[in-house]
């Protein structure tokens, strides 16, 4: 036979071909197939943050995570296992396949707190977090997390920004990156670090990566105000203003000599923005408009719990930045600045009752408050509310010790607010909660569950980089269907 | 910045400086330095680049991540840049240096004292309006709010 395509072959490969040119552009018309081609954003450089279109419709405006450092256990919370408590103190059968972060294993453990059935819903949860609990049936809980590292910086990293090296926009910057922001007075992305200080990954979790630097997340809290955002000690108010004005016709002047140069204007809008800056983010971090009512519901006037009070006080400070439109909301429990493994943060490696009978209180009724806060103010109807933390811990105690260890392999989040299903549960893990094995879900199919609810497509938000068109999901990630309401 | 408040070290080489003060801990945290001195005076190549951490002043004008490489610094004009230029003390500090400067290369007359901060900063001479206007506002409100001011003009931060 002559290998060259005869004539016959040449045209029977050639029609087949045209036929499925002509196949894929009928389906294309009709809708039916994926369309991956990046949506870019039209970003004007003058206004980085003026409100842009999402993809399609969306259930949800504005974001809040909730963000549990130290990787909080899904055991000791929301993932109720009748079979740990049954089995407690016994070896877990296939233990030694477990692969650990700080060594050996002990026996199963069952959790210090006990679990309540909650609401309407029944969903068991723990007496760790009651307040939390008693809002089950607002929640839509996703028990089958799986992580790739039991590494904290790198599992803050995965959880916040998709990746576990460091470098990659977070969350929050991909968001306000697509969708600016419905307030020019105050910054579209807010990072809320604990009072305790910041997560281990620290900046990296509200980073821009490579994305343009103007979408980082900007970080305050109720105690550590916007840097530069005072004038500057020993100048009056009124020299302040008369500076200002100054400055404003030393720039008008000089716009004169270009004229309809749109960053030379830009550059004097951005002044007069800041000054509304310098009125409107005291506003807003300005807790005593609070009624007193308001500041004793989120515990923000606990005296004999500082850190509650704080991580309070930020919580109505987060309600407050959303209210005014705030794109997104990043509010952090857990630091490590003030004291690794357990001590400021969740992970309780080695005394878990003592350290989380000190964390549990700080998170319950403050973030409880803010839950019940934001759906009494309406906003919970248009408001996205993530809870979520780096991984989950396993089920035995450490070898000799009173604690957890990290494990990756099935864990907690919640979601609650616009566009997803009220006192629901997603996924399981096994008997004794350690892996995830009912829907298993990843990071990336929570990820592209987030940015569908703000009506993003997660495999069309991509920014080219070094030769690919990057993603928050990477080349993953599945929209978790089952938890959309 | 430091060129025209007459402070820039042109020294080449040796140990560059750090925006930061350092605090360890399991992984170290990064607080924004909150005094500057004659080491922190030098060229910006001097100074160590913190990867992810943003410089307290500069940091907001589109100074990448550092994480990863880029290709192309990214552009944008925010708030955040304008509060930063106004009120940091790193600015502030420096307007202190100018208007210094200012006084002693112009002596007393704020005619004259003006006149040198356009040269200084605009690499021209100013207008006898300009003269008049930026005179009367070091009158009345002294030759450091003035320096602040022609810090944070667009005809010194900007090249049209």
């Amino acid at each position: 036979m002559n290998p060259l395509l005869n004539r016959r072959h040449f045209l029977q490969h050639t029609g087949q071909g045209l036929g499925g040119i002509a196949l894929t552009s009928l389906l294309a018309q009709e809708g039916l197939l994926a369309n991956d081609t990046p949506i870019r954003p039209k970003i004007d450089s003058a206004k980085p943050f003026a409100a842009r279109q999402a993809h399609f419709p969306a259930k949800a405006k504005r974001v809040l995570v909730i963000f549990c450092s130290g990787a909080c256990s899904q055991l000791d919370t929301f993932d109720y296992k009748p079979e740990l408590i049954k089995r407690h103190g016994q070896p877990m059968p296939g233990a030694e396949g477990l692969k650990t972060f700080q060594g050996a294993q002990g026996n199963l453990t069952k959790s210090p707190w006990e679990f309540k059935a909650r609401g309407q819903s029944g969903k068991m949860v723990s007496e760790l977090v009651p307040q939390l609990g008693e809002l089950a049936d607002e929640m839509c809980f996703i028990h089958s997390l799986t992580g790739k590292t039991n590494t904290h910086g790198p599992g803050e990293n995965f959880m916040s920004t998709g990746y576990t090296l460091d470098g990659f926009p977070s969350m929050g910057a991909w968001v306000t990156w697509a969708l600016g922001s419905a307030n020019d007075e105050l910054p579209a992305y807010v990072a809320i670090p604990d009072p305790r200080g910041t997560p281990q990954s620290s900046v990296n979790n509200w980073g821009p990566g490579f994305l343009p630097a103007a979408f980082q997340g900007t970080d305050f809290n109720a105690s550590k105000p916007l840097r530069n955002l005072k004038r500057p000690a020993g100048v009056s108010a009124k020299s302040d203003l008369a500076t200002r004005s100054f400055l404003q016709r030393l720039n008008e002047r000089h716009l004169e000599k270009f004229p309809g140069d749109t960053e030379l204007a830009a550059r004097i809008s951005s002044y007069q923005l800041a000054a509304r800056m310098q009125l409107s983010v005291p506003e807003v971090s300005d807790l005593s408009t609070e009624e007193e009512a308001t500041l004793k519901a989120y515990g923000a006037d606990d005296a004999t719990n500082p850190i509650k009070a704080g991580f309070a006080k930020n919580c109505i400070l987060a309600r407050r930045l959303l209210e005014k439109g705030v794109r997104f909301v990043q509010l952090f429990n857990g630091a490590y600045q003030t004291g690794g493994e357990g001590v400021s943060n969740w992970d309780g490696h080695k005394v878990l009752h003592q350290q989380y009978a000190k964390h549990g209180p700080v998170l319950d009724q403050p973030a409880a408050a803010l839950l019940r806060d934001l759906k009494q103010r309406g906003l919970l109807k248009d408001t996205l509310v993530v809870w979520c933390t780096e991984f989950g811990r396993m089920p035995t105690f450490q070898k000799g010790a009173s604690g957890r260890d990290h494990n990756p392999e099935g864990f907690t989040a919640w979601l609650a607010g616009a566009g997803v299903k009220r006192g629901h549960t997603h996924g399981a893990t096994d008997a004794f909660g350690w892996k995830a094995e009912k829907d298993v879900a990843t990071v990336y199919d929570f990820h592209a569950t987030i940015l569908h609810l703000l009506g993003l497509n997660h495999k069309r938000l991509t920014y080219y980089h070094n030769g690919f068109e990057r993603r928050l999901t990477d080349v993953h990630g599945h929209v978790i269907q089952d938890v959309l309401a | 910045m430091l060129q025209t408040s007459g402070v820039l070290d042109l020294k080449m080489g040796g140990p560059g400086f750090s925006g930061f003060e350092v605090q360890m801990e399991n992984v170290r945290h990064f607080f924004p330095k909150k005094n500057y001195g004659p080491a922190d005076w030098r060229r910006m190549i001097y100074m160590t680049k913190v990867r992810q951490e943003q410089e307290s002043v500069f940091g907001a004008f589109d100074c990448p991540d550092a994480s990863q490489g880029v290709p192309k610094r990214s552009r944008s004009t925010t708030p955040l840049q304008a509060l930063n230029l106004l009120n940091s003390s790193f600015v502030m500090q420096q307007a202190g240096l100018l208007a210094k400067r200012l006084e002693k290369e112009a002596g007393p007359s704020r005619a004259a004292q003006a006149a040198r901060a356009y040269e200084l900063c605009f690499n021209r001479t100013a207008t006898a309006e300009e003269t008049k206007d930026a005179a009367a506002f070091i009158e009345a409100e002294g030759l450091k709010q003035f320096a602040r001011a022609m810090l944070n003009a667009n005809e010194f931060v900007f090249v049209p």
